[in-house]
This record gives C-alpha cells, structure tokens and sequence, in this order.
C-alpha cells in the first residue's frame, strides 16, 4: 500500500543514510587511529633523536673537561720542569740533587712518571731516576731521542713492544738547561701515559659501560681502555681486529674533525665493543686537547664513546610503553566499538521484536475493530478497508481498494456535494467529528453512520491522506427516533391533561345548571329545545376532553387480564356487516388460545377496533383486503392488522401518533384515535409498531399500512403456568 | 331537624351549583366554602353530617380536607369531586376513607344519589356509635338508663305521637317518657 510502501522508502533511505555514516566514521576514524601511530612513532624517533643529541651534548661537555683535565696535567709537567730547570744543580752535592730527583720521583709516580734525570747534550747521563715500583720500560733510549736542544719544554712519544701486552706507549718531557756554554744539560721526565692519562680519562664513564680514549696528532692511541690499543695507529687497529667492517665513519671522523682539533659529536658503527663483536652503533662526543705549551705544538683529541643502544635503553622502555599505552587504548575502543555494535544489534533486534509485535497488534484492532476503519489517500482514494467496514457496508477490501466513497452514498442523497463539504471541513479543521450521514450498503439498505476524520501527516507535515472510523448508527438512531417520540408524546399528554382540566370545570359548570334548567321548562318548549342543544355540545366536548384524558392516562385500576381470542373475535363481529358493506376481503390468522395479556379487555378492543376502522378507511373504494393476524413472539402477543390501502407516506410517519393529526376531512375524525390507541397499549407496557408503504413514496411497490400490536403476557397467566 | 352539608370548591361557580342543586332538589341546608383555608375554623364552629369538596384546589386539597376529617375523628363523611382523568387521586381518596368520589361533569342526579346514600350510611353510623357507647356503659343500672332515654327519644321520632301513646305501647311509666322528651 502506498503509504506504508513511503514509510519504508523514508525507512530505506535513512538507513542507507545511517550505512554512509558509519562507512565514513570507520575511514574518519582508521585515518585518525594512523595518524595517532604514525605521531607516536615519530614522535619516538624525535624523542630518540632528541635524548641522544642530548646525551651527546653531556658527553661533549665530560669530553671537554676531561680534555682540560689533560692538559692541566701535562702543564704539570711543565711547572715540574721548569722547577728542576730553575735549581742550580751545578752547585748542589750530588746527595742533594739525588733528594730533588727523589721527591719529584715520589711525587709524580702516581701521575704515571716513570723516569727522571739529567742527561748532558752530547748523551751522557748524569743522573737517572726511575720510579722502581713500575716495571717494564728500559731507559736506554731516552738520550737517543732527545737530541735536539730546545730552550722551551718538549715531548717526544716512545714506543715499546711488551709482548703479551702489546704496545707500551710513554712519553719523555724534557727541557735544555745552560748553566753555561760548556755545560749545557737536558732534564726530562719519562711519563707512561697510560698511566698519565688514564688517571684522568679511565675514570670517566659515560652512561653505563662508556669510556674515553684519546689520540695524538699522529692517530695513535695515546690512551685506550683495551690496552692492545694503545701506542697502535687508530686506522691500522681497527682494521686489524674488525676486518670487515666499514670503518669509514669513524676514520672520517677521526680524520677530519678530531685531528683537525675541533669540538663535536657525532655516531658511528663499529664492528666492536669490549669484548663483543657485534655491530653496535655509538655515540661519540670529541674534543681538542691542546698541549701549545711545548716547543711544537701538538693537538690530541679526546672521544667519548657509549653504544646507543644504551643510550636507548630508558628511551626504548618509555617509548615501547607509550605504545602499549596507545594500543591498549586502540584495542580497548575497539572493543567498546565492538560492543556498542553487540548492543546496538541486540537493541535493534528487540525493538524490531517490539515493532512487530506493535504491528501485529495494530493490524489486529485494525482488522478486528466493529466499526469501520478506513484510510485514504490525498485524493481520497481508499488505501485500507479493513474487516468492520466490510461487515458494515458489504463491500469486500479487493472492491473498494483504490475507490471513492461515491459507491456507498445513496442515489438520493448529492454525493459530490457532500464529500465536498467533508473534504473541505477535512482540509480546513484537520478533522471532522460526529458526522451523521446516510449510507447505502451492498445489499441495498440504507444506513446511517457516524463519521469521524482526521488527516495524517508525513514528518514534513505535509498531508498525506485521512483516516475515517465509521460507525453504524441506524439502531440507535431508530431508538433515539423512538424515545423522542415517547417523550414527545408524553409531554403532549402531560400537556392535554392539564388543558383538559381546565376545560372540565367550566364544562361542569355548564352541564350543571343546563341540567337544573331543564327542570323548569314543559316538553315541548322552545326554551327546553334550546337547553337540549347546549347539553348536546357541552356534552360533545366532555367526549373530547375524556378522550384526551385517556390518551394521557398512565395507569389506571388495577390490572386485568384480557383473552385475547375473545376480545378479537367481539370486535370482528361488530365490524363484519361493514366489511361486506365496503367489499373487503378479511383473513383471519389468529392463532388459537393465544395467552391472556395484561389490558383492559374494553380498551383493547378498542384499539383493535379503531385500529380496523383506520384500515377500512385507508381501503374506502379499493376493494381491499383485511388480514388480522395473530401469535405469539417472545413472551408477548402480537395482534397485526394489515390493509392493503393507500398507507402512509414517509413524510407524515413521524406525526401518526401525535394527537389530533389526522388526515381525515374536518368532521370525520378527531385526530385523537391512533394517539388513543398508544396510550393504551403503553399504560400496559405494550408496544404499538406499524410499518407502512404509501403509493406517493414509490409507485412501484403495493402500498398498504400494517400495525402491530404487542402485549405482555397477563401476570396471572405467568404464574399459572410458570412462565 | 335538617341534616348539614358543607360544600368547598374554589370555582364559585361550581359551588353555586351544588347549592343550587341541594336546596332545590333535596332537604338538606348547605353551607358552601370558597376558601380551603378557612376550613378548620369552619368545622371548629360547626359540625356537619357531610362534606363535598373538590379534588383539586389551592391552599387545602380535598386530600388535604379529608386527612382532617380523618384524623380528628369528626363524624362527618366525606364525598369528592373530581375532574374525568384523575382516578388515581380518586382512589387515593377511597382508601384515605372519602365516602366516594364524582367526577366532573356530572347531572344532578348523580349528585344527588351520592348525597342520600353518603346521608343514610352517616345516620347508620350514628346509631351504631350510640349503641356502642350503651354497650360500653358501667354500672347496668346506667346503661339502662341511657337506654332508656334513647329508646323513648327513637320511639316519639319514629312514631310521632303522644307521650301516653308510647307509654301504653311500651309500658315505660308516662312521668319518666315526659321527662325524657322534656330533656331532649
């Protein structure tokens, strides 16, 4: 149908909505969780990058000190020359020279001295004093090598080959003495400078396993923790242990900053560290120890060196834990997305339970409800008939599915016209409430409903049809119709009494003193004549005011019991000589010993009779027939008296039973016998129905009145045969 | 003597007839009553032997006279008058004990029928309250005497003649019959 088919497209439509949306969150959301990655991976690189730059930075600052540190300590070594230089050795003893040498011996031994003394230009040694707790290094050289005469303090690196312990790199100081032109000696200071500088440089440890080395101008090892380094070419060393490595780095480095005596850092891979021999990646920090104290100049370079890794070590633990963090994070909204969509589904599958359900119930009172439930479209075309408009109007859903309302609406009645001021009061109010119409069902019977509409709107509010619930009122209608009357009739009767009243005491009065009168005047006189005719229409009127009286009389006496077979079978004998006289027919279908009835057995033979007489005089001229019928329905008797006259046109029907109505000319009749015959038959609790077809409404059909008398059953016959 | 009808209805008019129709067609003096109200001072001053009242009236209802009548336990009798329609109220009337009823319009004759019947059931009931009272009487000796008194008084009413008549007829010493009808 088409409204629920829009409701599904409006359905569809958000739902596929709702697909786009999620689909988009999804990407928005994966894009989002990369970034978020690619942040945190990056940023892990900075960090990285960053605690290495400054962990590089603070072995720099430890390279430059240490690197001071060394040159303080061969400045040392110049102070302790020119010290020895400026005594005048000349003129000592020997003993006291020796005690010089002696102290200078003991107080430098722990700075790596190995050997001291004063030797004469042309090599000879005067004096020499070794260190005698260190072992190893032969002095012999020393004259050697010193050959030169400089006025200003001078180094010169030996080398020893130890064997087992590889080089053993020294260093001899030595400075010219003239005390006079013939007497020109040297003095010297024989430094390990394993020793010398290590005190200095094997004490550093840069983060938790680096160390320091320093190399000389030359790119030996002046100092190496490993002591196979030491006293070897840096180049030559490294490809010696590590053969196949790329040393390139590090060469450059060596070369072309630490050589050149500058400041910096920087990292390499080595092939070795300790003992292992692995790749390791290090950091190195580099500064320039400047030894320009000395005749020529020389510049050493300190490094300090710590594997990354290392260094990474802290920086790893955070960064793989801000990882964890982030994935434990991802994961767990993953999870919670996973079960909002759990729950969602869940949620989704019990309200569509719910929706179905709510449908199935809704269809049901659709379907199921007595009165009419139908729904049309803008153009007030039916969408639904549902089961209670079939039952009230006959015609299936398959037949009226897709139709206007013209079909239902009785020819008499301008269907156009009133579906238009519906429609109209529809569109204009919203709705329509308690619209009494007249009908036309399947079968061809006239109903009438109660008709209430309202419009339905979309969620654009725009109108999209109406729904109308119709109820079939005709019964009510019928009761109302009938209770109006007997309240109409009531309040006439009500109304009679009291105006009859009035007019019987005058009347008395009148009657009263005609009568007393009378008395005094001869038979025969015009005067008694006169009197006569004035008690003659006194009298008239007093019939007219007992019959009004009759007619408002509730009850009267006590209650009789009528037979009803008798009473008819009275007045049928009265009336027969007419019935011959008027040429009407008379069958007679009263079923033997109906029950007594509760009535007054005059008056009901009243009724019957006047009833009669009215048929006779619907019939006058036509020849007609007469059926009196009786039986009994539902504990109650019913006397029928139908005629086959000119009957009673629809438009006076509601007025038969109104006092003084009458269709009869002037003079013939009073208006009040129907209306008699009522408050008879009611003062009993009787019912007096008619139905009736006159010739003016439809020539097409016989015309004829018929009315029904019904009467309780008598109370004693009740009880007599307990009933 | 003249037995006393009051009459009491708010249509003058109709009170007019029944007076007419009582002195003219009958024996008894009729006093008639247009104001229902005035009624108990009425029957305080006087006592009568019938009463005819109208059903319906302003101020007092006939209902209203005959609840009176009733209760007081006055020996008049009562006859309503009614209008053609208001049976109910009539029967009302016969058990509330309303001698009987007419409806309105009625002839004289009815009226008058009514009349003499409600008159003769009043004196019955006179006599029988009488003979009761006898009855009831203690000591003997003064029953007999009460007795006595009305035997005399019944015999000079019904036989209309001289004191020695009663007294040969009954054999009731002549001085005691004078002083008897003397009394009375």
């Amino acid at each position: 149908m088409g409204i629920e088919s829009k409701s599904q497209n409006i359905q569809d439509y958000s739902l596929k909505n709702f697909r786009y949306l999620v689909v988009i969150s999804l990407v928005v959301i994966l894009i989002l969780m990369g970034v978020g990655l690619y942040i945190v991976y990056h940023d892990a690189d900075t960090i990285e990058q960053h605690f290495i730059n400054e962990f590089n930075e603070q072995q720099l600052a430890l390279a430059k000190q240490v690197a001071l540190q060394i040159e303080m300590e061969i400045k040392n070594i110049k102070s302790e020359l020119d010290y020895l230089a400026s005594m005048d050795l000349n003129s000592r003893s020997s003993l006291d020279v020796d005690k010089i040498f002696q102290a200078v011996i003991k107080h430098n031994q722990n700075n790596g001295l190995i050997e001291t003394g004063v030797f004469s230009n042309n090599g000879k040694v005067y004096g020499n004093y070794i260190d005698t707790t260190f072992k190893g290094i032969p002095n012999s050289k020393i004259p050697l090598i010193c050959n030169n005469y400089p006025q200003e303090m001078t180094m010169t690196y030996t080398r020893y080959n130890m064997g087992q312990s590889g080089q053993q790199l020294s260093c001899i100081f030595w400075i010219t003495k003239i005390y006079n032109t013939a007497d020109t000696v040297k003095l010297y200071l024989h430094y390990d400078l394993k020793r010398l500088i290590g005190k200095v440089a094997g004490e550093i440890s840069s983060g938790r396993t680096g160390y320091a080395w320093v190399i000389n101008e030359q790119g030996w090892f002046v100092y190496h923790p490993h002591d196979v380094y030491v006293g070897e070419i840096a180049y030559l060393i490294r490809q010696r242990y590590i053969p196949d490595y790329d040393l390139k780095k590090i060469n450059n480095i060596m070369k072309n900053d630490m050589l050149a005596g500058k400041y910096g850092t920087n990292s390499y891979h080595s092939g070795t560290y300790g003992e292992l021999n692995t790749s390791v990646g290090k950091l190195i920090a580099y500064a320039p120890i400047n030894i320009d104290f000395i005749q020529d100049k020389k510049i050493w370079s300190i490094g300090v060196v710590t594997p990354v890794s290392e260094v990474l070590e802290g920086v790893l633990g955070t960064t793989t834990r801000h990882i964890a963090a982030e994935i434990a994070i991802i994961v767990s909204m993953f999870l919670l997305g996973v079960l909002i969509v759990v729950y969602e589904r869940r949620m989704a599958k019990y309200l569509s339970r719910r929706v179905t359900e709510q449908k199935s119930y809704l269809t049901s009172i659709l379907q199921n409800t007595v009165e009419a439930i139908i729904m049309m479209d803008k153009d007030n075309k039916i969408l639904v008939w549902n089961k209670g408009a079939e039952n009230i109007f006959g015609y299936t859903e398959k037949e009226m599915i897709g139709k206007t309302f013209h079909r239902i609406i009785p020819p008499e009645v301008d269907a156009n016209q009133e579906l238009e001021k519906i429609h109209e009061e529809v569109a204009t109010q919203g709705y329509i409430r308690n619209y009494r119409a007249l009908r036309l069902t399947a079968e061809g019977r006239r109903i009438t409903v109660d008709l209430s509409r309202t419009v339905i709107r979309d969620d654009e509010d725009d109108i999209i049809g109406s729904v109308a619930i119709i109820k079939d009122v005709t019964r009510e209608m019928d009761v109302e119709q009938r209770m109006y009357n007997t309240e109409k009739l009531a309040s006439i009767g009500t109304l009679a009494a009291g105006v009859a009243h009035e007019i019987n005491n005058p009347l008395a009065v009148i009657l009263g003193f005609t009568d007393l009168l009378k008395d005094r005047f001869k038979e025969g006189s015009s005067e008694l004549e006169d009197l006569k005719i004035i008690e003659k229409n006194a009298e008239n009127a007093k019939k007219t005011v007992e019959n009004l009286l009759g007619f408002a009389r509730v009850s009267e006496g006590e209650q009789e019991s009528v037979n009803v077979n008798e009473s008819l079978q009275t007045v049928i004998s009265i009336v027969e000589s007419t019935l011959i006289h008027e040429k009407v027919k008379l069958i007679y279908e009263i079923d033997e010993n109906l029950p007594d009835v509760s009535g007054d057995t005059r008056e009901f033979q009243q009724v019957i009779f006047n009833l009669i007489n009215n048929a006779l005089a619907a019939m006058k001229g036509s020849e007609g027939t007469l059926r009196v019928s009786g039986w009994v329905e539902s504990r109650r008797v019913c006397v029928r008296v139908t005629d086959s006259g000119i009957g009673i046109p629809d438009l006076i029907k509601p007025r038969v039973f109104d006092p003084f109505f009458t269709t009869k000319k002037v003079g013939e009749g009073t208006g009040l016998g129907l209306s008699l015959c009522y408050g008879m038959i009611k003062k009993y609790g009787g019912s007096l129905d008619f139905f009736s077809h006159s010739a003016e409404d439809d020539p097409n059909e016989p015309s004829g009145s018929s009315f029904t008398v019904t009467m309780k059953f008598a109370y004693s016959y009740k009880t007599e045969k307990g009933v | 003597m003249s037995k006393k009808i009051l009459a009491i209805d708010d249509e003058p008019h109709m009170l007019k007839l029944l007076e007419r129709i009582i002195t003219e067609k009958t024996s008894y003096t009729i006093m008639t009553l247009n104001n229902s109200l005035e009624i108990e001072n009425v029957l305080n001053q006087n006592q009568f032997d019938l009463i005819i009242s109208d059903l319906k009236m302003p101020g007092n209802d006939g209902l209203d006279i005959l609840k009176m009548v009733k209760e007081k336990d006055r020996p008049e009798e009562v006859i309503i008058i009614t209008a053609f329609g208001s049976i109910e109220s009539a029967t009302k009337a016969i058990t509330m004990g309303a001698f009987d009823y007419i409806t309105k319009p009625f002839k004289k004759e009815q009226i008058i029928h009514t009349i003499d019947r409600a008159m003769k059931c009043h004196c019955i009931k006179d006599k029988a309250r009488k003979w009761k009272e006898i009855l009831d009487t203690k000591p003997f000796s003064k029953a007999k005497d009460i007795f006595e008194v009305e035997y005399v008084k019944n015999m000079s009413e019904e036989i209309d003649c001289l004191p020695e008549m009663i007294a040969e007829e009954t054999g009731i010493d002549i001085e005691k019959i004078n002083t008897i009808l003397k009394n009375y």
